[in-house]
């Protein structure tokens, strides 16, 4: 009698572990969208090997060898916590190595039928994903911006973590049309945080603050409107100091006129180019 | 005995699923998506010489 409770009491244990493994917990349940948020960042590269032995050297992080469809895909981990993906971009005639960060929308299907009449293209059309449907667009500047409709809620650290993406940049060429087109595919607000020296720099919030956009000077050649990933680093100036070694190269190195040191901008071994960024600075 | 024997296997059990399912959703995250779209930092790129504002929580 004893025996078979306990082996009645064990199967109720483990079915409700399997069910809490899976089933978003009330308050995921409630918002599992956040429309605003990036949610995920892909490098695009062509050379997957050179990608992992850099980025493993300089941020500690581990990568697992998966595939969607036929083309390799590399999940990236900092400690536990899944951080970036990796893709082989080695076939595509015209793409070059880069970031690409995603943001998440509440029906992406409509949000690029919204991209279409705002000026923008698509560069992807949405297909499914386990977690998410989702879409690649270029905004009417140019720059190339995946669209996420999540379907569970991906959790968030209350506090950055080192060797963690937690903020993206939009370096734009036309601010003001910038500013219009992202706060209505992204129902952000605005708000100018800093304009010293004549650079207005502009904070996109929702729940929170969710991006930055500022507009490139005319001084700055090479360089067209993008979205600039930020990954958290204790000390930027000592990691720009090692990106030489593992095949990358500096693009701004640290200086005061740059946030007080606080930043660098590196470019990996294929040229894809990420900031680095002590926080809070 | 039994009961404290069928207790820890229980709980490992529980682990064992929980930490399955959690990587099989784990491996199925992101999207690998390759757009055509050629490098926004072109080579030879002097980027901004003064960058203010940041990041904001």
């Amino acid at each position: 009698m004893t025996r078979k409770w306990i082996t009645t009491l064990s199967a109720l244990v483990i079915a409700a572990a399997f069910a809490t493994a899976i089933a978003p917990d009330s308050a995921d349940a409630a918002d599992p969208v956040d429309p605003g948020r990036f949610v995920w960042h892909d490098l695009l590269t062509k050379d997957l090997g050179a990608a992992k032995r850099f980025y493993g050297g300089l941020f500690g992080w581990r990568f697992e060898d998966t595939k969607r469809g036929e083309r390799p895909y590399v999940l990236a981990r900092s400690g536990s916590t899944l951080v970036a993906g990796m893709v082989d971009v080695s076939a595509n005639a015209t793409t070059g190595p880069q970031w690409l960060s995603y943001m998440s929308v509440a029906d992406v299907d409509r949000s690029v039928a919204q991209v279409r009449t705002d000026g923008g293209k698509v560069l992807v059309e949405a297909a499914n994903f386990p977690n998410a449907r989702a879409a690649v667009i270029a905004d009417p500047q140019g720059a190339p911006l995946g669209l996420a409709q999540v379907r569970q809620r991906i959790p968030e650290a209350a506090d950055p973590l080192p060797g963690h993406f937690f903020w993206d940049e939009y370096l734009a060429r036309d601010a003001g049309k910038a500013l219009d087109f992202y706060k209505r595919l992204g129902a952000y607000e605005s708000a100018i945080s800093d304009s010293r020296l004549g650079i207005e720099y502009h904070i996109l919030r929702t729940t929170r603050a969710r991006a930055g956009l500022f507009q490139l000077p005319a001084t700055a050649t090479g360089v067209e409107p993008n979205w600039l990933p930020y990954v958290l680093a204790s000390d930027p100036a000592a990691l720009a100091a090692r990106v030489d070694s593992l095949g990358g190269r500096v693009l701004l190195p640290a200086a005061p006129e740059r946030r007080n040191n606080s930043l660098v901008v590196i470019a990996d071994p294929g040229g894809a180019p990420l900031a680095l960024q002590k926080f809070p600075f | 005995m039994t009961a404290h024997l069928v207790s820890r296997i229980v709980i490992l059990s529980a682990v064992l699923v929980a930490a399955l399912v959690s990587s099989s959703c784990d491996s199925s995250s992101g999207f690998g998506m390759t757009p055509e779209v050629g490098s926004r930092w072109g080579s030879g790129t002097t980027g901004p010489a003064v960058i203010v504002g940041g990041p904001s929580r």
